[in-house]
């Protein structure tokens, strides 16, 4: 069977656009030479990645300063068609004071971890984005 | 629409292999994250099909193709209720292995991306993790209704 469909590249306010409307992405990074890959609540504001975080493997990346990804996407099962968005920077905990009391403002709170004190964020230095569309029809 | 401040009112709790394979085989597209030393850690959606408690999808060929096999990889699956805070997650980690054609020839594996994808890929995972966030009970009103 032909595979009717193709690749478009999105242009950057596009996936910054999608990036704005998810609630949760993905982040990759790399934890003793492994991916490791993590659902995560986050939000964009003052041009950068955002979520909050307890103690772990997460912080632990931010406060190294570790090159990490954060991934969202959306497909349709029936049409066979998708997006994705991939956003790449380099981790950073929030210390500054005033930057940490707007990041308590935001909608980030890591669901079912209330103790989730720090705030994260993930400057994009790289954004890129690619919508798979299903060609209608077919030959006739 | 504003979700629901269920901070409090969920839980997370850990999922066993078989919990996350039956998971798994619901699905049909996964994130695979590949961190290729030197690179920042990537993530690609791919249409996969668990085969055997290992994990097989296509891709094409060519450097990154190349960059892939004998790596440790992962293999992200999730479902998200934003609104009620729930969901699950799981993570298959394993290394990427060329895949026999004949192996994999009876899989319903058919990419959703255009081009030719003419290598199969096997994840053989070293470690099978899933959470699930679910609402706790409610708390009951001694006063019932009825």
């Amino acid at each position: 069977m032909a595979n009717q469909s193709v690749l478009e590249i999105l242009e950057e306010d596009e996936c910054l656009a999608l990036l704005d409307r998810e609630p949760v992405g993905r982040l990759a990074l790399s934890a003793g030479a492994l991916p490791v890959v993590l659902p995560v609540n986050f939000t964009v504001a003052e041009g950068t990645i955002l979520f909050a975080s307890a103690p772990g493997l997460k912080l632990d990346a931010a406060q190294a300063g570790v090159v990490a990804c954060l991934e969202v996407d959306g497909y349709d099962v029936l049409s066979r068609g998708g997006w994705s968005v991939l956003a790449t920077g380099r981790l950073a905990e929030i210390t500054d004071p005033q930057r940490l009391a707007r990041a308590r403002d935001l909608p980030v709170s890591p669901w079912a971890v209330p103790d989730a004190d720090h705030y994260i964020e993930l400057p994009i230095q790289l954004l890129s984005g690619r919508r798979i569309n299903r060609l209608q029809g077919g030959a006739t | 629409m504003k979700p629901l401040e269920s901070d409090d009112r969920s839980e997370m709790n850990v999922l066993d292999v078989d919990e996350c394979l039956v998971l798994l085989r619901w699905e049909i597209i996964g994130r695979l994250g590949v961190c290729i030393p030197g690179q920042a850690p990537s993530i690609v959606p791919v249409n996969f099909v668990v085969d055997n408690a290992t994990i097989v999808f296509r891709t094409a060929g060519g450097e990154k193709y190349d960059h892939l096999l004998g790596q440790p990889v992962s293999l992200e699956v999730d479902r998200f209720d934003w609104y009620r805070r729930i969901g699950w997650s799981v993570l298959v980690q394993g290394v990427a292995e060329e895949c026999d054609e004949a192996d994999v020839a009876e899989l319903p594996l058919s990419p959703w991306a255009p081009g030719t994808k003419p290598h199969a890929v096997r994840i053989v995972p070293t470690s099978i993790t899933g959470r699930r966030l679910e609402l706790t009970m409610p708390p009951t009103d001694s006063r019932a209704y009825l």
